[in-house]
């Protein structure tokens, strides 16, 4: 912020100074009569300069790039995991019987799978009955149950066959359990085993069905049929659908083809005959059936446009796992369409009300502001880019290595490359000082064209700060390797920077790294010797050049007799070389 | 009859002595206090010593700096006229400070201070920088959802780190 005020300072300063010869500094500042007010009114948005609220505030304690970003949020939510298996194991030396959650009302299973905690104590609670090898366990009571998520089928189809008298509920449950872990046709033939017991289905058992759908059949009308079957036997039984069945229908449109394109709409229809109002999934589920990714479109972009003047201005509340996807692909719509418009849309519909809970967890968010941050990139301004890159990172986002190379050429497009230091040090503190190909952009672009002369001079401390980063690292970091453009890159910018000292040394890296220089830069840097007068570098060049076996290396001889007075030993040095070229050629 | 008398006088100032000597002897030794006793106060104070040891600042000053140089630990609103629950507070405190120095062990590079907002409860610790940042997540995220299910309030933690326990003087 303060690096771009200043050169917004400077700028203004060399503008002036054409001008007028002095500038005047004004004795008082005066400020307006609204400052106080424009001063609280800042603070009521997000503040930029802050991490995330649910980080602590200590420079130690805050993530730098976005995989620590989401380490430190799973790390929190397995510590509050962890509880809940102290709880039920040492919950009585904790005293109170309140504490305790009373067993019998204890439904829900934990999948702790991700954060591998064994809930080993608890069939002691319950009913001593299966225990699966992976550590996650089904809990239910003998009377009408929930069976939920369970990794193993098989365990759930021996507790079914153990209970004495299955209801719509325990068939529900195992139907829906099935279609979660993908055994589709069990799920089918379980329901018609549910028609003949006689049992009628419930709503979410249908749900499940028609989210199965899809995978049963193989043609798009076959699978529409079944859908529509299905529709009407729920229409037959009586069971009122609701929002997620007709999400379902939707998600399975998807699968459809050309199919889903011409009944989305009818479907929609009938969401709002039912007075079923669509959720952000049933948006979702929309723009998945219209804009296929990676098709072509044409003429599609109404649809978005359409979506997003339904959309706008409306809260919506999370109903169905599903919304958390829309933004995502919202963004991904406009990311290929290349369509800023919408996309400052879809961001600004994510600060109304409660919205901002529906962009999914810590992961997706980082694609979506992936996928806008490369956006605006392409299709803004550089000014534009880096307001939105002060305001988002790092406090919200932490931009991958690929999204830094879009940044670097927004950069170049609109012709700030003095920009460049200071997007270093934050590539480095985002953890991305060891991407080869994001730093031999970074060098190419620095070695392109030459600058002024304060921004060379930055220039080549940044070289010299990436020429360390070559260096052996510690241990377990990626270490990048030389190529000979990288190479030529760094030497051109630390020559352009008068750098003899420091350009020589990295001229002996050739030889170490085994890479071979090219013409134009043993000439620049020959031209740069003239300049300082050393004669002896002049010859050790040649040299360098006769031990890599360059073609250009009599060119290079007939230079130096040249350009500079020699010494006897070093002409006898020089006539050997072009002797030795002239046989080998 | 005086001569009766004698006898007994003898006879009981003999008694005396043998048993003022019983009582002089090593078992039973009960002496005079002589000098006023000196009621030293030793409640939270460092006492000087050769100057190896080091002291933060809160260790350094004594209670009755607390409101002059000193803030205090413990803050909520049950100490003022008409309110209640201060003994609860209390209790609820030592427990937490206990809870916070068994779960970051060796990581507390100061006292905590704990404040009560309303309903909230905010757990202020000053940390070594002993532990991963990610270890330490982990821990704040245990301790914060066992506390609150414990005083059935929402807690919060507020931490800072240092990278070694900032010395106030050696005393």
């Amino acid at each position: 912020m303060a690096s771009s005020c200043s050169q917004a300072v400077r700028q203004h300063v060399c503008k002036s100074s054409t001008i007028l010869q002095e500038i005047v500094i004004p004795k008082k500042k005066t400020w307006s009569k609204e400052a106080v007010l424009q001063a609280l009114a800042s603070t009521v948005n997000r503040d930029p300069t802050a991490s995330d609220h649910r980080l602590q505030d200590d420079p130690y304690l805050t993530p730098k790039t976005s995989s620590e970003f989401v380490r430190f949020g799973y790390r929190t939510v397995s510590g509050f995991q962890v509880t809940l298996l102290e709880r039920f194991t040492i919950g009585a030396c904790y005293g109170s019987l309140p504490f305790l959650r009373p067993v019998k009302t204890f439904l829900q299973t934990y999948d702790f799978s991700y954060y591998s905690v064994r809930m080993t104590t608890c069939p002691l609670y319950l009913h001593n009955i299966i225990q699966s090898q992976e550590n996650t366990l089904s809990y239910h009571k003998r009377a009408p149950c929930l069976v939920f998520s369970f990794r193993e089928n098989n365990n759930a189809e021996r507790i079914f066959a153990l209970l004495s008298e299955p209801n719509t509920h325990s068939y529900s449950a195992l139907i829906r359990g099935m279609v979660k872990h993908g055994a589709y046709s069990k799920a089918f033939s379980t329901y018609t085993d549910l028609l003949n017991n006689p049992l009628k289905a419930d709503v979410n058992t249908f749900n499940a069905l028609i989210t199965a759908a899809p995978e049963v059949k193989e043609k798009y009308n076959e699978k529409w049929e079944l859908i529509l079957d299905l529709l009407k036997e729920m229409a037959e039984q009586k069971v009122k659908p609701n929002l997620l069945t007709l999400n379902a229908v939707l998600k399975a449109l998807r699968r459809c083809g050309t199919l889903g394109k011409s009944q989305a709409f009818p479907v929609i229809s009938e969401m709002k005959a039912l007075s079923i109002d669509p959720s952000l999934a049933s948006y979702n589920h929309l723009l998945g059936i219209f804009y296929k990714p990676g098709a072509p479109f044409l003429g599609q972009t109404d649809i978005l446009q359409e979506v997003m003047n339904e959309v706008s201005g409306k809260s919506f509340t999370p109903q169905d796992p599903d919304d958390a996807q829309f933004f995502i692909t919202a963004v991904r719509i406009c990311l290929d369409t290349k369509d800023i418009e919408q996309a400052y849309r879809v961001h600004e519909l994510l600060g109304v009300g409660e919205n901002w809970r529906l962009l999914g967890n810590d992961l997706q968010q980082n694609i979506y502001y992936a996928r806008f941050f490369s956006l605006l990139c392409m299709m803004e301004n550089i000014d534009v880019v880096l307001k939105w890159y002060r305001d988002l990172v790092p406090s919200v986002y932490y931009p991958s290595s690929n999204i830094m190379r879009d940044l670097l050429q927004a950069l170049d497009t609109d012709n700030r490359l003095d920009l460049i230091p200071q997007i270093w040090k934050d590539i480095k503190q985002l953890g991305h000082a060891n991407r080869q190909k994001l730093v031999e952009d970074l060098l190419t672009l620095m070695a392109r064209e030459k600058q002024n002369q304060e921004v060379q001079e930055s220039f080549a401390e940044c070289a010299l700060d990436i020429k360390k980063m070559y260096d052996t690292g510690d241990r377990g970091k990626v270490i990048m390797s030389w190529t000979a453009t990288s190479l030529s890159d760094l030497i051109s910018v630390l020559l352009a920077a008068q750098r003899r000292q420091d350009a020589w040394e990295v001229l002996k890296l050739f030889k170490t790294h085994n890479r071979v220089p090219s013409e134009e830069l043993l000439n620049k840097f020959l031209t740069c010797i003239t300049e300082s007068g050393e004669v002896n570098h002049a010859v050790e060049l040649v040299q360098i050049s006769a031990g890599f076996c360059l073609p250009e290396t009599p060119k290079l001889i007939q230079r130096v007799q040249q350009e500079f007075q020699l010494s006897e030993q070093q002409k006898n040095i020089l006539s050997d070389l072009e002797i030795q070229t002239f046989n080998s050629d | 009859m005086s001569k009766n008398m004698a006898t007994s006088l003898v006879r009981q100032t003999k008694l005396l002595s043998i048993v003022s000597s019983q009582l002089n002897s090593a078992a039973c030794f009960r002496n005079i206090h002589c000098t006023a006793a000196c009621l030293k106060n030793r409640a939270a104070r460092i006492r000087v010593g050769k100057g190896d040891k080091s002291v933060t600042y809160e260790q350094a000053y004594h209670p009755h700096h607390i409101g002059h140089r000193k803030g205090w630990l413990s803050q909520h609103t049950s100490n003022l006229q008409g309110e209640d629950g201060a003994a609860e507070r209390v209790v609820e405190d030592v427990f937490i400070r206990r809870f916070m120095y068994g779960t970051f062990h060796g990581c507390l590079a100061d006292e905590v201070v704990i404040k009560r907002r309303g309903n909230l409860l905010v757990i202020c610790a000053v940390m070594i920088q002993k532990l991963l940042p990610s270890k330490f997540y982990f821990l704040i995220g245990y301790t914060v959802e066992l506390l609150s299910h414990f005083y059935k309030c929402p807690v919060q933690i507020e931490m800072q780190t240092v990278e070694e326990k900032v010395v106030y003087k050696y005393l």
